[in-house]
């Protein structure tokens, strides 16, 4: 979808990423990794994801396969480009421990994952126009 | 550390055992050589009194000093050793008896006291046979210093047969002393070694049971951590697929639902309802979890301002549903705010979910009554039926949907509310209970222990 807004959604469900994949599509060009390695590797523009686009923001499970939230966002911090992309972390439990590691480590919001499409659409265009649409350009602006 | 050995290692006074022997001849040599220090200094100051010549004795005296001192510092060198006591406590006496030769010897007849010290201190030293050894040395010096002396004794009038009995008298006296001084000594150390080996017993079973609770405690926080990771399990590897589930089915009927026919519709829509509302039971579990397992130190709790805090919360239902809400004074308790922060917002949550639209009366009371702190919080409700006032305190514990309706309606919930309320109840040591007939209204009590209990 060129010309549209790139999203990069991490999570090992594949449901959710069903899910996630369908709401987004309407409004953003949506890409999909399921571990936070690939993740890093797509957002540092490493192979396999060495042409990939800067995305406007990020859609990060808490619990990945390889390794937590807070470790993503702490690897992704050490960059000063990579840092200033918003994170959206979302987690199966509404946890204050967790939700207080992402935010340390950098993540703009904290969020339960909603199980309704309405309330997954909402959550995440309200992150995007809270923390990523006023300095987003269009996807290929990288 | 198997108690026996503790018991040991913790007992210093165990008898013939070489460091305890040795830190007995440390202090009683320290003491022989403050002992004789202070004799010097008593002579050095009646010299005039009764014509000492200082010259003769202070070369011996700070000789026997600094044995002492030297012996002091090598103290468990020599100690073990028995042969080296007598060579000691001979010297000593040796020493001692011509130091009081030179100040005048048995013209002094007063200086047959100062034989009590070594007698005494070859006691401290080390109570067996030596003490009467040390005694009769003493005696015996006493004999030779009277046969030195024979002369000048005879000059002031005291006869050999006088001076025999002296010598017979000195012999008598220092052997009974050392009798005293053994006997004495030995009870008091033996008290003081069946003290130290009751107070060596005790620490050993109180390290036992401190090692049986540490023991506990890590099984403890091995099963806490058991607990975390079954929890983290139920959140992801449960919670996830099932929310997944959700999602794609909601998708589906989003998209495809105006394409069903009416049945098929109504089974995608089932399919979302129920597998909503086994997600809610899992969300709710987890928070059940999180809630009761929290640590959080106790404190005087306010529960009118736990109310006040429950209230606002609940406010857009309250004002939806027209409740009157009344709220009396209430005491404080001790106890952890968070956590009592939940029971109280379940259940006033609880009453305003079962009063009618519009007819919705709360009252909220409590007191401290017979050193326990009651809170009510009474409604005009739907009320339970008896059969299931143990059951809704249970885990998804729940009087069943087409039994409670309240304006025409089932209500929803889980039934995990008041299982949280009786569990963090329960954990501050107080207790939950229901007055409640349908139709009735309820009221919900709970006391709390006023001071705390734990």
């Amino acid at each position: 979808m060129a010309g549209a807004v790139s999203v990069l959604v991490v999570d090992d469900n594949q449901g959710f990423l069903r899910a996630a994949r369908a709401v987004l599509e309407e409004a953003f060009a949506v890409h999909t990794v399921e571990n936070g390695t690939d993740a890093l590797a797509f957002l540092g523009r490493r192979p396999p994801f060495a042409d990939a686009p800067r995305p406007a923001f990020v859609v990060l499970d808490f619990h990945l396969p390889d390794m937590d939230a807070p470790a993503v966002l702490r690897e992704l911090g050490a960059d000063a480009e990579l840092a200033a992309i918003p994170v959206l972390v979302m987690s199966q439990a509404d946890w204050e421990e967790d939700a207080a590691a992402a935010h340390a480590a950098g993540a703009r919001q904290f969020r339960v994952k909603p199980s309704r499409v309405q309330a997954l659409r909402e959550t995440i265009v309200a992150f995007w126009k809270e923390h990523a649409h006023a300095g987003a350009r269009p996807a290929d602006r990288g | 550390m198997a108690p026996d050995t503790a018991a040991r290692a913790t007992s210093p006074l165990q008898p013939e055992n070489p460091a305890y022997l040795a830190g007995r001849a440390r202090s009683a040599t320290l003491i022989a050589a403050a002992g004789l220090g202070t004799f010097f200094a008593l002579v050095a100051v009646t010299r005039n009194t009764f014509l000492f010549d200082l010259g003769r004795v202070a070369w011996l005296f700070s000789g026997l000093i600094l044995l002492n001192l030297a012996l002091a510092a090598t103290a468990p060198r020599w100690a073990p050793r028995r042969w080296a006591i007598y060579a000691y406590e001979g010297v000593l006496v040796i020493v001692l008896s011509i130091i009081l030769h030179r100040l005048g010897g048995l013209m002094m007849g007063i200086l047959l006291i100062t034989y009590a010290f070594p007698v005494i201190h070859g006691e401290m030293l080390r109570s067996d046979s030596s003490v009467f050894a040390t005694a009769n040395l003493c005696a015996a010096c006493y004999a030779v210093m009277a046969w030195v002396e024979h002369g000048s004794l005879r000059d002031v009038g005291v006869d050999t047969q006088q001076q025999i009995a002296f010598v017979a008298i000195a012999f008598l006296t220092l052997n009974f002393l050392a009798l005293y001084a053994n006997r004495y000594g030995y009870q008091l150390r033996n008290l003081a070694r069946h003290l130290q080996a009751k107070v060596a017993e005790r620490t050993a079973e109180l390290s036992a049971v401190n090692a049986e609770l540490a023991a506990k405690a890590r099984a403890l926080e091995e099963k806490q951590d058991e607990l975390k990771s079954f929890v983290y399990t139920v959140t992801h590897d449960l919670k996830s697929p099932l929310s997944a589930i959700l999602l794609i089915a909601d998708l589906l009927l989003q998209r495809e639902g105006t394409g069903l026919a009416a049945e098929g519709r109504e089974d995608l829509e089932r399919i979302v309802r129920l597998a909503g509302g086994t997600e809610d039971m899992i969300r709710d579990l987890l928070e059940l979890f999180r809630i009761t397992s929290q640590p959080e130190a106790p404190a005087w709790v306010e529960l009118g301002a736990l109310v006040e805090r429950a209230l606002e919360t609940l406010h857009p239902q309250i004002a939806a549903k027209g409740v009157r809400v009344a709220v009396g004074p209430l005491p404080r308790v001790w106890g952890q705010a968070r956590k009592l922060g939940h029971v109280v917002s379940n259940l006033l949550g609880n009453a305003v979910k079962y009063v009618a639209a519009e007819h919705g009366e709360i009252a909220v009371s409590g007191a401290v009554e017979n050193g326990s702190v009651r809170l009510s919080v009474r409604d005009n409700g739907i009320g339970i039926p008896p059969a299931y006032h143990r059951g809704i305190f249970e885990l998804f514990g729940r009087v069943p949907g087409q039994e409670q309706e309240v304006d025409g309606r089932p209500v929803g919930g889980t039934g995990v509310g008041l299982a949280i309320v009786k569990r963090i109840v329960e954990a501050h040591r107080g207790s939950v209970a229901l007055e409640s007939a349908p139709g009735a209204g309820s009221c919900f009590t709970v006391r709390l222990p006023a001071g705390g209990g734990g």
